[in-house]
């Protein structure tokens, strides 16, 4: 995990922040632990870091469906004010698909969400805006 | 019978015809398989009903949803029902949003 963001300055301009972990299941917990940390430092509430652990996980879980054990998954974490924005990539043959209940749980636990597929890659984005950051 | 994959912990255990699944911790595409296969487990063990008790239960995401749904539908063909008991704030709004708390028998 590479980050750019300093402990202590305050959240402001964009900052960064990559993951890459195997694409697999198992490892969905730190995708949503790390989305889940960031939602915190920028002040989500509860129930908004509840929403992002879900939205991350749901969108994550499409995108490494049946891909193999040497895929990586990619994701890029980015901060802007009061907004963050996860966005996914895996290598995949073919679009993802995404379940109706995963994407009921997406529509109303993320602020704008897609999956796309382009070149061998598929390809989803999350975006969650802290109620509070917003004026 | 216990099991455990890291970030769940399930448990199950008769009560009278009933069984009794107690379920902790995260539910995901990596541990909703051993949840379904407990309550596949449960559901054959018992001649009754099937109470999951989820008051351990931190996360639960679509795949989750979904096992609980299917073990609820196959015990309704069979005249029988699935209840959940003691659900989080948290996981009882997941429930909401899918409806599945329209078609799941809730104890809170």
């Amino acid at each position: 995990m590479t980050s750019s963001a300093s402990t202590d300055a305050p959240v402001t301009a964009a900052e960064v922040i990559t993951l890459e972990l195997p694409a697999q299941a198992r490892h969905l917990r730190l995708a949503r632990l790390t989305a889940a940390g960031l939602g915190a430092d920028l002040g989500f509430g509860l129930e908004e870091v509840e929403d992002l652990r879900v939205a991350v996980d749901e969108a994550c879980a499409v995108i490494i469906d049946g891909a193999d054990a040497a895929t990586r998954l990619v994701l890029r974490y980015e901060i802007e004010g009061p907004a963050l924005t996860v966005i996914g990539t895996c290598r995949a043959s073919a679009p993802a698909d995404v379940h109706p209940v995963a994407r009921e749980l997406l529509n109303v636990t993320a602020d704008g969400w897609d999956v796309s597929h382009h070149d061998g890659s598929r390809a989803f984005r999350v975006r969650k805006v802290a109620i509070a950051g917003v004026s | 019978m216990s099991e455990d994959i890291g970030t769940v912990t399930i448990d199950s255990r008769a009560e009278g015809d009933d069984a009794i699944v107690t379920v902790a911790g995260e539910l995901d595409p990596h541990t909703a398989p051993l949840l379904e296969r407990a309550l596949d487990d449960a559901a054959s063990a018992a001649k009754g009903n099937v109470i999951v008790d989820v008051a351990g239960l931190t996360f639960i995401d679509s795949s989750g949803l979904r096992v609980v749904l299917g073990a609820r539908r196959s015990l309704v063909d069979q005249d029988r029902h699935l209840l959940l008991r003691s659900p989080s704030d948290t996981v009882q709004r997941l429930l909401d949003i899918v409806g599945l708390s329209d078609y799941v028998e809730i104890d809170r």
